[in-house]
């Protein structure tokens, strides 16, 4: 088992490697010349080729690519990202800092929100299949999976907020300031985890564990909760690991309809500002993030299966 | 229902709902009876209805299914009780032994766990009485080294000692009617030789009365009192080993045991030419 662990952490060491390389790239890949915009944000009234090797030479920014990379890398191991091209007082780790747990909160609410909503739906869904709860179900799905999650948050900030005067359209501070936009970032996978664990306890109700359940008397209750549901929920703990950070991701949308002052609103306010040294650094996190609950839950499912652990 | 039967099943028919709302019958009208202590085997190819008939009988087919007709055990008819009683009369009055025992088992729990839910869903035992109970089912079915085998998981076990294990399940409850499913066909020859050396000392034993479906007239021929023969839903023939080999009237039985004759006739000549060799 350790000897698992230890290979799938040495694996993903290539893996961040790559994305880190990848984030690197891109990001200068684009057109715009970072010297010139560095200048142009520092507000300098003439912008010289002068000053452009100025700074071109200040960023370090002739040096070869590699190099470049090299050294950008050693200084993100060492949670040194540089400082923010809008606002040089500010560095980019205090600024990922201020807003990162704004958004871990969001994403946590959603996360609480789609295990809540979708288990005992998915649930009851399979169990009274093709009942009229189950075609509601999954009439909402199909309708919820069509609308894209701005658009629902718009919708619901209509609805609740400004018809209902219930919630407060924007900004956070509060419980009740975080139930809409949660709710909208959890929608799109409070569906897909509906449909998964509803067609996996459908297909696990097919097994033959599941009929010698049954020929033994075991209480019906006890199959469904027991035995069907556990072995359903095995193949969710991946998809489970993909949402995490899908969910941190994913708040960059919905965060900018409800004024979160998350991580996605940086993003988006560094996007438009052109400030290199944050985007990079969100792309990157959130690369690595995609790499660590990959890892974190493939050992977990590794955990949980006796056939995956190999046990003799 | 005379005193020396103990399930009668009378006018059974089994109609599956298809999508467009169309009903095709499955089970034609079959009526059969199991006497006290007889082993009972229903022998048929894939498809003939031999296990549709037992799950409609012990209400484990769904709705899909329109279920008519009788199956009297012990004076109750089976077809009109509640799901609960049905229930609590399998595994514990009616035991069945399935087909395939490496996928008979939950691949998450430790067979310890697996044993102990069948008692608990009948028996009220304390943990340590499940417990003995479950050594001491091992120990009757000669497995060995029961303690391990009680920790360990389904994959970790071979077909011959889950199917044992199976068996020795069913009979803990001492269940007055045993069902065998095919209970040899997804094993190798090997084990399907030592399986089936069980059931003939559960029939001289125990005595419980048996069922024993399989579509291998070799293997119903070592255990069965009376054969009962299936096609497209219908009972086709019935009577002993022999009436079967030599008199049966319907033309698929002629059919399956010549068909059977025939690959055992192949079989002797080639063990033949090996012993030669």
């Amino acid at each position: 088992m350790k000897a698992y662990i230890f290979k799938r952490i040495l694996t993903t060491i290539p893996l961040l490697l790559c994305v880190s390389f990848l984030c690197f790239v891109f990001i200068n890949l684009i057109p715009s010349d970072p010297a010139e915009v560095a200048l142009r944000v520092r507000q300098t009234p003439v912008i010289t080729e002068e000053a452009i090797e100025e700074v071109r030479e200040e960023l370090r920014l002739n040096d070869p690519y590699f190099v470049r990379y090299i050294r950008w890398l050693g200084d993100c191991l060492t949670l040194d990202f540089g400082v923010s091209y809008t606002n040089p007082s500010r560095t980019v780790l205090g600024e990922i800092s201020r807003c990162l747990p704004a958004t871990v909160w969001l994403a946590g609410a959603s996360l609480l929100f789609v295990i809540i909503l979708s288990l005992p739906i998915g649930f009851l869904c399979a169990v009274y299949q093709n009942s009229w709860f189950d075609k509601l179900m999954r009439a909402l799905i199909f309708m919820t999976t069509a609308m894209p999650a701005y658009w629902i948050g718009l919708l619901l900030i209509w609805l609740v907020s400004i018809q209902w005067d219930l919630l407060p359209t924007s900004g956070s501070g509060s419980i009740r300031h975080m139930i809409l936009p949660a709710f909208t970032v959890s929608l799109t996978y409070i569906s897909t985890y509906i449909r998964l664990i509803r067609n996996n306890m459908l297909e696990n109700m097919k097994e033959d564990y599941v009929l010698y359940a049954k020929v033994r008397g075991l209480k019906q209750k006890n199959i469904l909760v027991r035995h069907i549901l556990k072995n359903s929920l095995h193949t969710c703990i991946v998809a489970i690991g993909m949402s995490i950070p899908q969910l941190i991701a994913g708040t960059i949308v919905v965060e900018n309809v409800f004024a979160w002052p998350g991580l996605g609103k940086l993003c988006i306010e560094s996007i438009f500002n052109r400030d290199y040294p944050v985007i990079q650094i969100y792309v990157l996190l959130i690369g690595t993030l995609f790499v660590i609950f990959n890892l974190l839950f493939d050992i977990i499912q590794y955990l949980a299966d006796p056939r995956l652990r190999g046990e003799r | 229902m005379n005193d020396k039967e103990i399930l009668r099943v009378k006018n059974l028919v089994v109609d599956v709902k298809g999508k467009n709302g169309k009903r095709s019958e499955i089970i034609k009208n079959i009526s059969f009876e199991l006497n006290k202590g007889e082993c009972l085997g229903i022998l048929g190819e894939s498809g003939s209805g031999k296990s549709m008939s037992m799950k409609a009988i012990l209400g484990l087919l769904d709705s899909h299914f329109i279920i008519r007709g009788s199956a009297y055990y012990k004076n109750m008819d089976l077809m009109l009780e509640t799901p609960e009683k049905l229930r609590s009369y399998r595994g514990n009055d009616i035991a069945v032994i399935l087909q395939n025992p490496m996928t008979c088992f939950d691949p998450l729990f430790r067979m310890e766990d697996q044993m102990k839910e069948t008692w608990q869903s009948h028996l009220n035992l304390s943990k340590r009485e499940l417990h003995e109970k479950a050594l001491s089912v091992l120990r009757t079915m000669q497995i060995p080294n029961e303690r391990d085998v009680l920790r360990k998981y389904p994959h970790q076990l071979s077909g011959g000692m889950l199917q044992r294990i199976t068996i020795g399940l069913a009979l803990s409850m001492e269940p007055e009617i045993l069902i065998a499913d095919e209970p040899t066909s997804s094993i190798d020859a090997i084990t399907q030789f030592e399986i089936m050396k069980e059931f003939q000392k559960i029939k001289e034993k125990c005595g419980t009365s048996m069922i024993f479906i399989t579509h291998d007239l070799s293997v119903i021929s070592q255990v069965a009192d009376r054969i009962l023969v299936m096609n497209q839903g219908e009972i086709v023939d019935m009577g002993d080993f022999k009436h079967i080999t030599t008199k049966a009237q319907d033309e698929y039985t002629r059919h399956l045991v010549r068909s059977k004759m025939m690959v055992m006739r192949q079989y002797n000549q080639v063990l033949q030419k090996g012993e030669t060799l």
